[in-house]
């Protein structure tokens, strides 16, 4: 399991900002186990009856606090049916992508003096505990589907490319949390397979707070009795281009929630970035 | 659509934290509501925006998941009267995206106590409906929303029920009095617009200016928009960023502080005006004549 | 004196569309020296008011006001009908289609006696192209032959062809770039073809005051009053005219250009323009005087 450390940080939420170091993340190979670091932090409130954060600092599936879960990818899956394509797993959550484009755009509308990014979710009825028959309309992937077009459009070059459409085929095959920030950064990594120009990798965590502790990258168990929210990054800088909240959260616990994840994104990317450079080199190697 | 001349007018006086209606860049059009005759009937202006709210209810089965908790469900149709950009019965992006949030700042948020709603565990229960009703738009919907349906929810009243083993008589609203909604919190939308002011010559990027409750020609030169819900006791319910540009943490932190004295101000005024209402019903103090209860003595 | 009443129309009649009489352009001009640079001044006079065939302004007198399917007492046989009136050939009497006032000129002035015209004003919010009005439309596309613009939010746009501009040549074109504002003319506009618009004064063959319009501020406003400005003037622009320098372009397509010598300024002249309708006649210049004198 890959883990990262928040090195000089407490656990309980105090001025994160100020306090944050440098998150390192050990970019070994991926097939090392790294222990945290267990930076020294005061006991986390030990009313927990759940088993969301016990006492010792453990939740659900073992993880301390700062820990995200194994994130696999692999670009290229596709080679021949999609001009970029992705697999990512997150933990138990297990996403497609495939890129499609620059091509012929559906409706020549809106595409003037840019490309046009179109995204598609596809959910499998299979993908979650108990089977789901999809609704036509469902609003909440329409959203999912705006919410990832607009931040792609904001890292790819759309100017580069006038008059044609880049589609987005994603397929969710297992879900177990972290839905949104998987899709997304499956969709960065088939679009840098594809060849579409980027201005830096996009990606997305998500995390949340349980009674004064912030927790990243939460699985289906914690999302549903904890608040969280989900941000997307464009490079590492700090600043946040998306942005969902949908549970009710204190507005206290805020700002570590928000620097949590925003670590968690950051990690993503150098792991993405070893993935695809593990890639060319293979590449490069069997010419 | 709007022309090059106009968007970089917008964008100059902005510099200069001028806007078009003269207002301050934190300042939000003021919300008038009046209620209908009927209970739960909302309306409710904020500028040139135009909202109505119908809340009614109605008995059906409770959702088998759910036997212990009642139904609320949240209709926003945008149509062709609110503006000719909008389509009827057609979801544009927009639509979707306004239909979303105001159902996470109401619904999802729990402002409404749907245990509460229950009348027969797993057989019946009420089914509460808000039906809004776009007038006029000229930005600001998602606010507007908010404030009205939670105004509604305040207001209305359901029909008192006799509960008999499992039969459920509905009280006629003539001979008993009926009843107040079981409302927990009052969740207050505020939105921001963000606009991109960049240096004329060296097109860099100045600043981003966060933009308090944009008007329609406003909103088509933001470059992003956040929604931020929150309730007075500081709970933010609901924050919706969808990507555009990008801002630090630490300024959507600033921005929550912000909001929160927005929603204290909004409170206070559906508060005043659900007062108003209580006031004028209540013309004669039939309430303190059909009440029964005495004074306490104080010993 | 008399009160003059203009109620002149860009319409679809060219005989009778009229400039400014003499007096009022020379009001007019006097008005605006005032404050105005020399060069500012002759902009003003071309964008704000169209330099047509000096044809003599008639009066009107403003006889009644009408819906459709009224019945209007005035024979149909020396009558021209001016917008708003159905020319059914075998009925007797002109049969109004729109709501509004019914004009017609004056049986007793001399000078319009055998004009006999009759028409009715009516106030819409959505603008149909007649010829020789100017209209401020916004590009949208472009294509080899020219320009499409829009007029009219929502809309069919119009044509503005690359050749419509004054010294135009295959090499030597104008480049408009898209959502830019232009100041035109509309040169012809049949039922079943695209409006066309263009941006040369067909009597002298310049420029005249059409042509790209340069940063200031854009906005909508109903039509009428569009054409009220244009064409009577108003106290609103004579006052705010004494007291800062600034450029205007009336499209009687419902809308208004502003400019002025900084941006605070124009945002104070668009909410003078903005308001002035709410306001009593009497109380524009103070209520004007206190927008511009406001920080």
């Amino acid at each position: 399991m890959f883990v990262w450390e928040l090195s000089d940080t407490s656990a309980n939420c105090d001025s994160f900002w100020i306090r944050r170091g440098r998150l390192g993340s050990d970019t070994g190979t991926l097939d090392q186990t790294h222990r945290a670091l267990l930076p020294s932090y005061s006991s986390p409130l030990t009313q927990s009856r759940h088993e969301i954060y016990s006492p010792e600092g453990l939740r659900t599936d073992g993880r301390r606090w700062n820990e995200i879960r194994n994130f696999d990818c692999k670009i290229n899956t596709h080679p021949t049916s999609a001009d970029g394509s992705s697999y990512v797993e997150w933990g138990h959550t297990k996403v497609v992508c495939t890129v499609d484009g620059p091509r012929e755009p559906d409706n020549r509308q809106n595409t003037t003096d840019r490309a046009v990014i179109s995204v598609n979710v596809n959910v499998a009825s299979f993908s979650t505990e108990t089977r789901i028959k999809r609704q036509r309309n469902d609003k909440r992937l329409a959203e999912m589907n705006i919410l990832i077009r607009q931040l792609l459009e904001e890292a790819v070059l759309t100017k580069l490319n006038p008059r044609t459409q880049i589609a987005v085929n994603i397929t969710v095959i297992a879900q177990d949390g972290g839905l949104l920030p998987a899709c997304i950064n499956a969709a960065c990594l088939a679009m840098i397979d594809a060849g579409v120009p980027l201005t830096d990798y996009v990606s997305a965590c998500s995390s949340g707070v349980y009674s004064n502790n912030a927790l990243i990258d939460l699985n289906t168990l914690e999302e549903q009795d904890v608040p969280f929210l989900t941000i997307g990054v464009i490079g590492k800088s700090d600043k946040i281009s998306m942005l969902t909240l949908e549970t009710q959260l204190p507005m206290a616990s805020l700002e570590p929630v928000l620097a949590t994840s925003l670590s968690g994104a950051h990690a993503i990317q150098d792991i993405m970035d070893a993935a695809v450079r593990k890639h060319g080199k293979h590449r490069l190697e069997r010419k | 659509m709007i022309s090059i001349n106009d968007r970089k007018f917008l964008t100059e006086a902005l510099k200069v934290s001028k806007r078009l209606d003269g207002r301050s860049m934190e300042e939000q059009r003021p919300m008038e509501v009046t209620f209908g005759s009927q209970f739960g009937h909302v309306e409710l202006t904020m500028g040139k925006t135009k909202v109505v709210v119908r809340i009614s209810a109605e008995i059906t089965k409770p959702n088998e998941r759910r036997p212990f908790e009642g139904i609320f469900v949240v209709h926003t149709d945008i149509g062709s009267m609110a503006s000719p950009i909008f389509e009827n019965n057609h979801q544009s992006e927009q639509e979707i995206m306004i239909s979303q949030v105001v159902e996470k700042a109401v619904r999802r948020s729990g402002a409404l106590d749907l245990e509460s709603l229950c009348i027969v565990a797993g057989k019946k229960c009420w089914e509460i409906r808000a039906d809004v009703h776009y007038l006029d738009f000229d930005g600001g919907l998602v606010d507007a929303t908010c404030a009205a349906v939670m105004a509604g929810l305040y207001h209305f009243k359901k029909p008192d029920v006799d509960v008999d083993g499992g039969a459920v008589t509905v009280c006629d609203m003539e001979e008993r009095h009926p009843v107040a909604l079981s409302v927990l919190h009052l969740p207050v939308s505020v939105t921001y617009g963000l606009f991109e002011l960049k240096n004329d010559e060296t097109n860099e990027v100045e600043k981003v200016e966060c933009v308090l409750d944009c008007t329609a020609i406003e909103r088509q030169v933001q470059n992003a928009e956040i929604t931020i819900t929150i309730n007075k006791n500081r709970d933010i319910c609901q924050i919706s960023k969808p990507s555009g540009v990008s801002i630090e943490g630490y300024r959507i932190v600033e921005l929550c502080e912000k909001a929160f004295q927005e929603a204290l101000k909004v409170t206070e005024m559906i508060d005043k005006a659900l007062k108003e209402d209580e006031e004028m019903r209540n013309k004669g103090n039939w309430k303190a004549l059909l009440s029964a209860e005495n004074d306490r003595y104080e010993k | 004196m008399s009160k003059i009443t203009y109620s002149i129309f860009g319409s679809s009649l060219v005989e009778v569309y009229t400039g400014m009489s003499m007096y009022k352009l020379l009001l007019a001009l006097a008005t605006l020296q005032l404050t105005c640079l020399p060069t500012c001044s002759l902009n003003l006079f071309y964008h704000a008011y169209f330099e047509g065939p000096s044809c003599p302004a008639y009066h009107t007198i403003h006889t009644m006001i009408c819906l459709p399917g009224d019945q209007i007492d005035f024979p149909k046989q020396d009558l021209t009908l001016g917008p708003g009136f159905l020319d059914d050939p075998l009925a007797a009497d002109p049969i109004p289609i729109v709501a509004g006032e019914v004009h017609r000129t004056d049986p007793e002035d001399k000078k319009t006696k055998n004009q006999n015209l009759v028409y009715i004003d009516s106030d819409t919010r959505r603008y149909i192209p007649a010829v020789n009005d100017n209209v401020i439309g916004t590009v949208t596309t472009r294509h080899a032959e020219g320009y499409k613009v829009s007029v009219s939010d929502l809309s069919p746009g119009v044509q503005l062809n690359a050749m419509a501009f004054p010294n135009a040549s295959k090499k030597n074109r104008v480049n408009l770039a898209n959502d830019a504002l232009v100041y035109a003319r509309v040169s012809s506009a049949s039922r079943e073809v695209e409006a066309e618009i263009e941006c040369i004064d067909p009597q002298s063959g310049k420029a005249g005051g059409y042509g790209e319009l340069k940063d200031g501020f854009c906005f909508d406003a109903p039509i009428a009053f569009t054409r009220q400005l244009l064409f009577k003037g108003h106290t609103v622009l004579d006052t705010i005219g004494e007291l800062v320098p600034f450029e205007i372009a009336i499209g009687v397509n419902g809308k208004i250009w502003v400019k002025s010598e900084d941006v605070p300024t124009t945002l104070k002249i668009y909410q003078c323009i903005d308001k002035c309708r709410e306001w009593p006649e009497d109380q524009v210049r103070e209520n004007v005087e206190q927008i511009m004198s406001a920080p």
